[in-house]
């Protein structure tokens, strides 16, 4: 098998993708500062940075630090709310030529169905992201570390839009299975996992956190090794594709994720340091699928052999 | 701007070699870079990202301002930053070798404005914040301006970057340092003070500013009671460097009084110094 003559196609729900690179919601912008890097429309999707029902100006600074292999963030969702969004962006996105995906999160269960509805009134959007782990929530809860609640946003937006529904999950939870299949019973047709683990950096001298707010959420490479365990978790309980977040930055992580059970995987902290690593590593999948002696990347997913 | 001008604007994220790396006091160095797809992009008061490891520590790249672009019979072909060696990343950079092949994304950020009829130019530099001056001094000297002043302040002899590599020929430096071991004893500000008591800056004049948040304070209160507007190139720890991680913020005051988050990289960095809130600053 040539490497050219691979398929790449994957499916969330009803959408079938031209390939399974994509971006993470909150590192990729609005997609079009990368379009000086590359042709951004190769890509097989692309999540845009998070939306709310309101603006938001973000969290104070600093709010970003480094780790060795990594990054602690909190910026705070900043964002021009919804309708601004939809008049301002929405129209420049749908030029991207990806499938657009939109990465939503609610300040309540009510919050969720009432920003997909108004998205859903929109031309050229190939599905919804939740993000279920926004720390600022109404009654303190993050939706994705209790099944109940997690299951209501799904019900609540599925009750507002057709289109495929894929559920962002936190990795800050003792057990992300119930998790998972709560958001499947509720109407997911995915699962992105995962989100950032919060943890924070401090300066003693100071005694004070490194970051501006305190706590932060830490990505990067360094934690691609709790999000290949919790992608195969997902996989082996529920079933529906998984996409797989968390640490990837060239080919063969990509490659590590799709073995482990992912059917797409999202590209984030890499494209800060890396603003083409999502299209090099869309370039480097067709020849590793072939050397497992794969025709399509479908064949691969979840192959691992666990011991 | 038309589409043919921003795409041949637009940054590039690349490779180029190093053909240079020399250094210029006991913590300052000078790194030239080979980059004839970049360089001709490149406009006084932009940045570089620079990677400094191939590796995955330092994670992120290392925004530089660019210290002057490298011509070659007329045609730019390269670029220079001048850097300090602070952390881990310039930690690498000072490491790196003639011949070696280093990552940069640029030109990053805005450039200059110059006002319509400004025919003096003072530019005010504390520290590393001497970094654009070469390069901005000679894009005034190209658009023919004659009358350009250097005020450069820094800690003390090893920290002072000899005048050659401060501005180019033709302008005026004023050299000072914390504890009088090169040039002046004392700060910045005070050759500030001096220009607008005898007359040699005023609200005519055009005025750029880069160095720590203590010196741009004290700038701006020397300028503001004469109504003298200032570009002040700003540093914020960034996560990209154009616009898509939004961990750069840094506060400037709108027309309508309020205060607003802007992105040092994509909005800046060069922000006019008088709506810059810097921290400590009444709300």
């Amino acid at each position: 098998m040539t490497a050219g003559a691979i398929d790449l196609s994957v499916q969330i729900g009803a959408l079938t993708l031209a390939n399974p690179v994509s971006t993470a919601s909150g590192t990729y912008g609005k997609g079009l500062e990368f379009q000086p890097f590359y042709d951004v429309s190769r890509l097989g999707s692309v999540v845009v940075k998070t939306i709310t029902t309101e603006a938001r100006a973000g969290n104070p600074p600093p709010r970003l630090a480094e780790l060795p292999g990594g990054l602690l963030n909190s910026i705070g969702l900043p964002n021009p709310g919804v309708e601004a969004y939809i008049e301002t962006y929405l129209p420049k996105l749908r030029s991207l030529g990806s499938p657009l995906i939109i990465n939503i999160a609610g300040h309540s269960v009510d919050d969720f169905g009432v920003l997909a509805a108004r998205f859903a009134r929109e031309d050229g959007i190939a599905a919804f992201e939740l993000n279920m782990s926004c720390p600022n929530v109404a009654s303190g809860l993050d939706y994705s570390t209790q099944p109940k609640v997690a299951r209501q946003v799904l019900e609540r937006v599925r009750g507002e839009t057709d289109l495929p529904l894929i559920a962002k999950l936190s990795p800050n939870v003792t057990d992300i299975r119930p998790i998972g299949e709560a958001v499947v019973e509720g109407g997911a047709d995915a699962i992105s996992a995962i989100n950032t683990l919060v943890g924070m950096l401090v300066d003693w001298r100071r005694r004070r956190p490194v970051l501006g707010r305190g706590y932060g959420g830490v990505s990067g490479p360094c934690i691609k090794p709790i999000a290949l365990r919790m992608v195969r978790l997902l996989f082996e309980t529920v079933d529906v594709p998984i996409v797989g977040i968390g640490g990837i930055q060239d080919a063969d992580d990509a490659m590590d994720f799709l073995v482990a059970g992912a059917s797409v995987i999202q590209v984030g902290t890499a494209n800060y340091y890396r603003p083409t690593a999502a299209l090099d590593i869309l370039e480097g999948l067709p020849e590793r699928i072939a050397a497992l002696g794969a025709t399509s990347v479908r064949e691969i997913v979840g192959t691992l052999q666990m011991p | 701007m038309s589409d043919t001008q921003s795409t041949l604007l637009a940054p590039v994220c690349m490779e180029g070699e190093i053909l240079e790396n020399r250094q210029v006091t006991p913590v300052t160095w000078i790194m030239k870079i080979h980059a004839p797809d970049a360089a001709p992009r490149m406009r006084a008061g932009q940045f570089v990202n620079l990677a400094t490891s191939v590796d995955i520590v330092p994670l992120l790249r290392r925004p530089m301002s660019i210290h002057r672009v490298v011509q070659h019979m007329g045609v730019a072909t390269g670029f220079c930053v001048l850097y300090d060696v602070i952390g881990p990343g310039t930690r690498n950079l000072h490491a790196m070798k003639k011949g070696q092949r280093i990552g940069f994304i640029g030109p990053l950020g805005n450039s200059i404005t110059v006002p319509d009829g400004a025919t003096r130019a003072v530019l005010i530099a504390g520290g590393v914040g001497v970094g654009p001056i070469k390069f901005v001094a000679e894009a005034l000297l190209a658009m023919g301006m004659r009358h350009i002043t250097v005020a450069y302040g820094s800690r003390d002899s090893d920290h002072c970057v000899p005048v050659k590599e401060v501005a180019p020929d033709g302008c005026r430096v004023l050299v000072c340092t914390d504890d009088g071991s090169v040039g002046r004893k004392g700060f910045v500000t005070e050759f500030v003070t001096d220009e607008i008591t005898r007359g040699r800056l005023t609200p005519n004049d055009y005025v750029f500013t880069c160095g720590p948040v203590a010196m741009f304070r004290a700038v701006r209160d020397l300028l503001l009671p004469h109504g003298i507007p200032a570009e002040a190139a700003t540093e914020e720890y960034m996560g990209c460097g154009f616009g898509v991680c939004f961990g750069c913020p840094l506060r400037q005051r709108q027309p309508d009084g309020s205060v607003e988050y802007k992105l040092c990289c994509v909005d800046g960095c060069l922000f006019p110094l008088d709506t810059l809130v810097f921290e400590g600053d009444p709300a």
